[in-house]
Parts: C-alpha cells; sequence; structure tokens
C-alpha cells in the first residue's frame, strides 16, 4: 500500500511536471464550448455522447502519449527490479490517469447540468476512464511507438464509437453488446433516458468484466513488450 | 552466493532468429563478497546474462541458484537482495535527481542509504535539486549506480558502470565498488573495460558467442596466458635514438643479451610487464575483447 500510494504520488506529480494537467483542462474547455454550441434542449441527447468522446480521447490519448516518453526513457524497466509488484506499478498509473479522466469529465458534468450526477454517473465515469486508460496502456505498449500506434488507434476508436453512434440513434445491433464501449454508454444513457433495471446490471457486469480483462491485459502487456525486450 | 549451471537461454523467436541460443550452457559460482567481472565482446550474451541473474529476462534453461535458492522460486523479495545499475540510464527526466532517489527509496522497506550523502559521494550533491533531463549521460550513469545502491543490496549487479564518465568521476564510482566490497558484498560487474575489471575484480570470466572461455581469478590467468617479462630501453654509443628490447623476466639473470646491454649500453628504463586482460583474453578466446 505504501509503495502504491508513492507510485500514485509520483505519477500525479509526473502529471504536472509534464504538463498533461493544463493540457487536459485545455480539452475540457474545448469540450466546453462544443456544449456550450449544443442547444440546451438537445443536452439530453448530446451531453452523455460529448462525455463519452472526452472520456475516450483522454483515456487512449494522454496514457499512450505518456509511455511513449517513459519508454523511451526507459524507466519503466528500473521498476521491474523493484520490490514492488508489475501490478501495483500499473495500477498507479491507471489510477492517476483515471483521477484526471474522472475530474475532466466532472467539469463538464457541472458545465452541462443536465445529467443528474448522482452515484451511477460518477461510478460509470471513474469505470468508463479506468477501462479506456487500460487500453491506451495496452495500445501503446504493443505497438511501441507513435509511428505504428494511429492505424491500430484508428480501428479500436472506430470500434469504440459505435456506442456513441447507437446513442444517437445512428446505429444498433445486438452486437454492439460486445463492443467494450456499449455498457458504459448504456450506462450515461440511462441518467437522462429510462432504462430496465436488468439492462443496467447486465452493463454494469459487463463494464467491470471488460476492466478486469483489460488490466490482465495491461499484465500480460508489460511482460511481452517491456521485459521480453529487454536483452535486445 | 550466486551458482549458475547449464544456463541456456534463447530469445522468443519474434525478437531472434528461431532457436538460435544467446547462452548455450553457462557454468559459473559466485563467491560471497568478491568482485566478479563477466567480460566479453558486444553480443556476446554478457548482458543477458545479467538480466537472467537480476530476473528481468524470464524463461531460461538449466538453474540460477541465489543465496541457496532457485531464482525462478523467488518472489518479489529478491529484489530487496540485489541491487541492478543499468547499461543505459533511465530515470524521469522531469523529476530531480534527488526526486528520483526518493522514489526509489520508498520502495524498500528497511534503512536505505541518505541520498544527499550518496549524491554527494558521487559528485552530484550540487546538482540534487536539477531535472535530470539536464543532466550529461556522466551524471545520468552516476545516478544509475547511487539508485542501485540505495537499498543496500547484498548482491549488486553493474553493468558497464563507468561508462561515459570522466576519469575522476570513474575513479569515485570504483573506489565505492570497492568499499561494497570491503562491507561484505558481492558485486556481478559485467564490462567490456580491461582497465576496469583490472582494478576492480577478484575473478573474471570471459564469455564469447553465448559460452564462458575461461573463468578464473586474473594472477593466474596472467601466469597462465602471459609469460611475465622485462622492457629494457637504452641507447648505445653508435645510435642516437633510444632502443628497446623485451626479455622474459625467467632466466633474467642468465640471458646474455640482457647482461651486455647492462654492461655496455646507456640505460633509459626499464620495467617489468605482464599480460594485460585484454592479452589474456585474446589468447584464451582468439578473439578481440572491444
Amino acid at each position: 500500500m505504501r509503495a502504491f500510494a508513492a507510485l500514485l504520488r509520483h505519477e500525479l506529480l509526473l502529471l504536472f511536471r509534464q504538463n498533461v494537467i493544463g493540457i487536459a483542462a485545455a480539452t475540457v474547455i474545448i469540450y466546453a464550448a462544443a456544449l456550450y454550441l449544443i442547444p440546451r434542449d438537445h443536452h439530453d441527447m448530446w451531453v452523455p455522447a460529448l462525455l463519452m468522446s472526452e472520456i475516450v480521447t483522454m483515456g487512449v490519448l494522454f496514457i499512450a502519449a505518456v509511455l511513449f516518453i517513459e519508454m523511451r526513457q526507459q524507466t519503466a524497466i528500473a521498476f521491474a527490479v523493484t520490490p514492488v509488484p508489475t501490478a501495483t506499478w500499473i495500477l498507479a498509473k491507471l489510477a492517476a490517469f483515471t483521477i484526471l479522466s474522472t475530474g475532466a469529465a466532472q467539469a463538464l458534468l457541472i458545465l452541462s447540468s443536465s445529467i443528474p450526477n448522482g452515484a451511477l454517473v460518477t461510478l460509470t465515469v471513474v469505470l468508463t476512464a479506468l477501462l479506456y486508460n487500460q487500453i491506451g496502456f495496452v495500445l501503446a505498449l504493443w505497438t511501441g511507438s507513435i509511428r505504428d500506434f494511429f492505424l491500430p488507434l484508428s480501428v479500436v476508436m472506430g470500434l469504440l464509437a459505435l456506442s456513441i453512434y447507437w446513442h444517437l440513434g445512428a446505429a444498433d445491433s445486438p452486437l454492439f453488446w460486445i463492443i467494450p464501449s456499449y455498457p458504459a454508454m448504456i450506462l450515461l444513457a440511462s441518467s437522462v433516458s429510462a432504462i430496465p433495471a436488468g439492462t443496467l446490471l447486465l452493463a454494469l457486469a459487463l463494464l467491470l468484466l471488460w476492466n478486469a480483462a483489460a488490466f490482465w491485459l495491461c499484465r500480460h502487456a508489460f511482460h511481452t513488450r517491456v521485459s521480453a525486450r529487454l536483452g535486445r | 552466493m550466486i551458482a549458475v549451471n547449464g544456463l541456456r537461454y534463447a530469445y522468443p523467436r519474434k525478437t531472434k532468429g528461431a532457436n538460435e541460443l544467446t547462452l548455450k550452457g553457462l557454468n559459473f559460482d559466485v563467491e560471497p563478497g568478491e568482485i566478479f567481472g563477466f567480460l566479453g565482446p558486444s553480443g556476446s550474451g554478457k548482458s543477458t546474462t545479467q538480466k537472467l541473474l537480476t530476473g528481468t529476462l524470464s524463461g531460461y534453461e538449466g538453474s540460477i541458484s541465489v543465496k541457496g535458492k532457485e531464482l525462478s522460486r523467488w518472489d518479489n523479495s529478491y529484489y530487496r537482495q540485489i541491487g541492478v545499475g543499468f547499461e543505459m540510464p533511465n530515470h524521469f527526466s522531469k523529476l530531480t535527481a534527488l526526486e528520483n532517489l526518493k522514489l526509489f527509496a520508498s520502495f524498500y522497506d528497511g534503512d536505505t542509504l541518505e541520498p544527499m550523502p550518496l549524491l554527494e559521494q558521487l559528485g552530484l550533491h550540487e546538482h540534487a535539486k536539477k531535472p535530470v533531463g539536464a543532466f550529461s549521460k556522466g551524471m545520468k550513469m552516476r545516478l544509475n549506480f547511487a539508485r542501485a545502491i540505495m537499498h543496500r543490496p547484498d548482491i549488486v549487479f553493474l553493468d558497464e558502470p563507468t561508462a561515459g564518465l570522466d576519469p575522476a568521476n570513474a575513479r569515485k564510482v570504483k573506489q565505492i565498488i570497492k568499499s561494497l566490497k570491503a562491507e561484505g558484498k558481492t558485486i556481478f560487474l559485467t564490462t567490456h573495460n580491461m582497465l576496469d575489471a583490472e582494478e576492480l575484480c577478484d575473478r573474471i570470466a570471459f564469455i564469447v558467442d553465448g559460452q564462458l572461455a575461461t573463468i578464473g581469478k586474473l594472477d593466474q590467468m596472467k601466469r597462465s596466458y602471459g609469460e611475465p617479462s622485462v622492457v629494457v630501453e637504452y641507447r648505445t654509443d653508435d645510435s642516437a635514438a633510444p632502443r628497446k628490447a623485451v626479455f622474459p623476466m625467467q632466466s633474467l639473470s642468465v640471458n646474455a643479451d640482457f647482461q651486455r646491454i647492462l654492461a655496455t649500453a646507456e640505460l633509459w628504463s626499464i620495467h617489468s610487464q605482464e599480460a594485460s586482460v585484454e592479452e589474456i583474453f585474446f589468447k584464451a578466446t582468439g578473439t578481440k575483447l572491444a
């Protein structure tokens, strides 16, 4: 626990020193401007979509950018020879970025005032931010460089965006249940439109499952992409 | 302290040729409290060996036993026993030297060395509060070294610890390595710097193409692979420029040529000479070290 606390402090300090917090603030301002341009009576439709888009953007891109810097500095391997388990290091990094994404999403929620900022919305925002940070983490480690990052990113983002299309009424399919962003979108949409309790529970369970699977992938990516590359 | 038996390792197919063995059956022991030098040319497998010993690479065949326990059976507490100095600097460039050290110190339960005196020993105290991004490679290497020993590990793995250092700072690092040995610490030193090996190591192993060519104490190797000799610089009446002659140390007292020079020439210098690590390496392996 002490190591986790130290690592979390370290990650938050790095977010500040690397100016990630400043960029996050700028992102919130851009989304707030987009929100301002949307007529108030359309907020129910657009705020959950904007919220999801903001979480996706910050979740995937920010953590990936920082990981590319750290891969260049080879700092991850310095942690690998300390008593701190890999999982603790990954969790601390994810926690720091989830705090950042959640903070940005909460700022947008406060500005919108159309979505009730209840416990379910907050929980959904946290779990969604955590999931997208993990997706960004895995993508960054798997691709290994910015040059190779964007093609897989565009495929993944395209897939994840389908849930936003569903929310806006532009697309629908039972297959959407297998998209990781779909349960999150259902939960966010539930704050502005009535959704059966069974569907909500299923969405929450799926979101938790996706997070667990993504965490396993994060650890796997670290071992295969950081440790295995060491000897070269 | 460390016992390696039949160590074989091949990188996964994606990162190197299929089934190509990088290490082809290494056998060696490292005694407690000794400085063990692991020398070899680039690509010989010395860094791979160190990475296996530090547990950062896995999937080896054979046996690696550290403090009497197979490496695969150690949990994360292994990293309280060992310190690792990497070949390349790896620090958070946006953090200061002090912040980098304090972060890593926070991962250990027991007593760790105070960062500031350690930085002072390495000549970095005046830069302790500067971001590491502004450091030269030599300064970053010294910080690597500080991080490796900060938690007072029993075994220290050092990969080219003086690479990129000027002679004065290299001397500081070597002095600390000697003091660690005096405290009873075991040092595994991977290097291709012959001078470091000669100055620091109790025993040396030469690795070439994933195999150990020879292993032993340096003075024994010097006797086995090199012939001690005497180099004489002298000038005779009929020569303006000084000449140089080399005589085998053995039976020097009855060497007629040596005696004649002593009797007739103007001596400029006489030096004894023994095989350097580089020469021993070449004789033992048929390969150049660098």
